[in-house]
């Protein structure tokens, strides 16, 4: 089963409090922000501060990711220290093309190679952030092994279109690049993330993108206030039809694999492998949620 | 979302000048027009809190009451702190209500001098005024010493005088200079001249007044109630300076001042130390020296220079002083003197 | 020559809540002098202190002056703290020696 992805919190990462409480608001991935959230003259000591903190604190299950700054303005500092420090993810911004990932790929092997860690632990994500990222996603989402997802940056991409973000007008300026990342990331297998909602007072319109960005097939939505968590994971909450399916399912796995029946089948119905994967995905949100407890469908 | 600090163009954009105003009005505080950094904190776009910078003197200060008492305070005075370093000054002063000053000593700042209920001057600094009064320490003389404060700009003959007075009635004498850079004379080149000037004079200490005396130009008084005299409160602040702290350390009983009876600004100014001194330190008001029926000052030989007439300025300057007002470096000074009028 | 020059005054930090804020400079053969200010003084100055001093000694640096202006903050942010101060205040502004700082632990 792949992990959860509903929602990734952005921290800036010059504030040790907030480095301090990041998993307490349980979203499901972490993201120190070295970049956009961070004045040039603060580079080096959040640098510093998040490599102590990566170190020090206990992440416990949820996944720790840092935007790194690109590589010619203190992006190999930033890939030495926390694939040093131990970070599960390296978030490369701006990737416009599959070379990008590859460029950082190279820097993150030197890292594991010079602190002992073992090559290809570190794993790594690309934020697609200008039109040449969306018409190139394929080819980026299929660039490295290591790659477990991609993520839309509206900001940077609304300006490039020489527009803006209407997210009262359901968002269709960026409806077409929602639509290549979701699928370059179907294709290749890995996650798909949805940007952020920019207004942390308005939770009517967040869900509401979240239902839409849901619908489209995204794993979940970065998120940028604590308070926002708790509406993208309630919409990605199964509700209890879902659940009673999804048990079906996994019961009649189990009873085929008890019985060392290669064939399952329910109600008369086949079930094949989208179906089983579908019903895992159901049960583990649902699980993740606290609105399924029961013993069925637990890992290994 | 979250508390963003911008730099106010306050100088350059009147829309946000206007801002600005309207916060510190709110606050009761006026708006200066010395200054030269100004940072203003936004929550939600709105601006909700600034303050500023002249050199390394945080000024202007408010917050606007909503936000009082939580982090804007401190994420406002941590950025004032890092610009004031990344400057180059390891030192960073502010001038505030006595109300104010407990929420100020929180952020690290350490009072060195109140004036009653008006003002308090407070300082943060690695090294910064104890560093300083050792080092003034280190070079105290047993006997008598006296003590005089001048600016220099530049040293005249009028300045020599009374440093050869009060040499000569004295034990030692701790000549302190201005280090302000508000002059037309750097505050390492007053410094030299005056140094050289008092060469022949072997029981004299040329000192650097650090940041530890302030001009009327760049003393804050936007806190101050309009009906204070603002040069008073600043000349009594410098005078308890002097007298709690600068002439203990250096063991001075004595300040020599120059006359003006023309110039109410300085009369002022010597009244408060009467006042302040009141026993502790005996205050010498000498009568300035005359040349040609007029009394030397700094100003008149700063005329001179820049009307082009170097040569008459001799007549009011030592040999030291004038060799420099003929050197490359000082006919460039002179030069641009008169470029600025 | 040591690794670490302490060269010019620097600061590293804020005085936001959970924070320190680190100021460094010079202190030619005497030793290190840390002025702390902090509002759990009482329960920790102890404690910050001997963390600044071995962040200090980790990094071969025997004088220094500071002045440390705490607000709560938890050990390895003082660390990360000292470290950068140090850093800034040696001129160092890229290529970090990693394998160093991982050793650093207090």
């Amino acid at each position: 089963m792949e992990r959860l992805r509903r929602t990734m919190m952005f921290l800036p990462a010059s504030n040790p409090g907030m480095l301090k409480d990041a998993i307490i608001y349980g979203a499901d991935s972490i993201m120190f922000d070295l970049e956009d959230a961070i004045s040039l003259a603060e580079k080096d000591t959040s640098r510093f501060l998040v490599f102590q903190a990566v170190k020090t604190f206990d992440f416990s299950s949820t996944e720790t990711v840092v935007r790194i700054n690109s590589l010619d303005a203190g992006g190999v500092d930033d890939v030495h220290a926390m694939v040093r420090a131990g970070i599960d993810v390296i978030r490369l911004p701006k990737t416009t093309c599959a070379q990008d990932v590859l460029d950082t790929e190279e820097v993150i092997l030197e890292a594991e190679k010079a602190c002992g860690r073992e090559p290809g632990s570190t794993r790594m994500m690309a934020a697609i952030e200008d039109p040449r990222g969306v018409l190139d996603a394929v080819a980026i989402a299929h660039s490295s092994k290591r790659l477990i997802g991609i993520a839309l940056g509206s900001e940077d991409y609304v300006t490039a279109m020489k527009t803006k973000r209407y997210a009262d007008r359901n968002s269709e300026e960026i409806f077409f690049a929602r639509s290549m990342i979701v699928h370059a990331a179907r294709a290749a297998g890995i996650a798909a993330l949805d940007t952020v909602f920019a207004d942390v007072n308005d939770m009517e319109t967040l869900r509401k993108e979240t239902e839409f960005i849901r619908q489209l097939g995204f794993d979940g939505k970065s998120v940028i206030h604590p308070r926002q968590i708790a509406v993208v994971n309630s919409v990605y909450t199964p509700n209890q039809k879902e659940i009673d399916k999804a048990l079906d399912v996994i019961r009649a796995i189990e009873e085929a694999n008890a019985k060392g029946s290669g064939v399952i089948a329910l109600n008369g119905k086949m079930i094949d492998k989208p179906i089983v994967e579908r019903a895992e995905r159901v049960i583990a949100l649902a699980r993740a949620a606290g609105v399924y407890t029961g013993p069925e469908g637990q890992e290994g | 979302m979250e508390y963003e600090i911008r730099r106010l163009w306050i100088d350059r954009d009147p829309r946000q000048k206007q801002l600005w105003q309207n916060l510190l009005q709110s606050g009761g505080i006026r708006p200066e027009a010395a200054i030269s950094y100004c940072a203003g904190l936004f929550f939600e776009d709105r601006l909700v809190a600034t303050g500023s910078l002249y050199q390394n003197i945080i000024k202007c200060v408010a917050v606007s009451p909503a936000h009082q008492g939580g982090k804007a305070v401190s994420i406002l005075l941590s950025h004032l702190l890092s610009t004031v370093m990344e400057n180059g000054s390891s030192s960073c002063y502010v001038y505030t209500k006595p109300q104010a000053a407990r929420s100020f000593e929180e952020l690290g700042f350490s009072e060195l001098a109140r004036v009653d209920d008006q003002l308090v001057f407070m300082e943060r600094a690695i090294y910064g005024f104890p560093q300083y009064l050792k080092d003034l320490e280190r070079q105290r003389v047993p006997g008598r010493a006296a003590g005089i404060v001048m600016n220099a700009n530049p040293f005249t003959l009028g300045h020599r005088y009374l440093a050869e007075r009060a040499a000569r009635e004295n034990e030692t004498l701790h000549l302190f200079v201005l280090s302000e850079e508000l002059s037309a004379f750097p505050a390492a080149t007053r410094l030299e001249l005056v140094r050289r000037g008092v060469q022949h004079l072997p029981n004299v200490r040329v000192h650097p007044t650090g940041d530890y005396m302030v001009s009327a130009k760049t003393f804050p008084s936007y806190f101050l109630k309009e009906d204070v005299q603002v040069a008073k409160v600043q000349a009594t602040l410098d005078a308890i300076l002097f007298r709690d702290h600068i002439a203990p350390a250096a063991g001075i009983t004595r300040r020599y001042v120059g006359e003006e009876p023309l110039s109410p600004v300085t009369q002022l100014y010597n009244e408060s130390m009467k006042e302040v001194f009141h026993g502790a330190i005996d205050l010498v008001i000498l009568p300035r020296v005359e040349q040609g029926g007029n009394v030397i000052s700094a100003s008149r030989v700063r005329d001179l220079l820049r009307r082009g007439k170097t040569e008459e300025a001799k007549e009011l300057v030592p040999e030291s002083t004038y060799a420099y007002l003929i050197s490359p470096e000082g006919k460039a000074l002179i030069q641009k003197l008169q470029q600025e009028g | 020559m040591p690794l670490y020059q302490i060269q010019k005054p620097a600061i590293a930090g804020t005085l936001e809540s959970s924070d320190i804020q680190i100021m460094i400079d010079r202190n030619d053969g005497e030793g290190i002098d840390i002025n702390l200010t902090s509002s759990v003084e009482h329960q920790y100055g102890r404690q910050i202190r001997e963390t600044i001093l071995k962040t200090l000694s980790n990094m071969g640096i025997s004088n220094a002056k500071l002045t440390a202006v705490d607000k709560g903050a938890l050990d390895c942010t003082i660390i990360a703290r000292t470290i950068a101060a140090v850093h800034r205040s040696c001129g160092i502004t890229e290529h970090y020696d990693w394998e160093a700082i991982d050793s650093w632990n207090v």
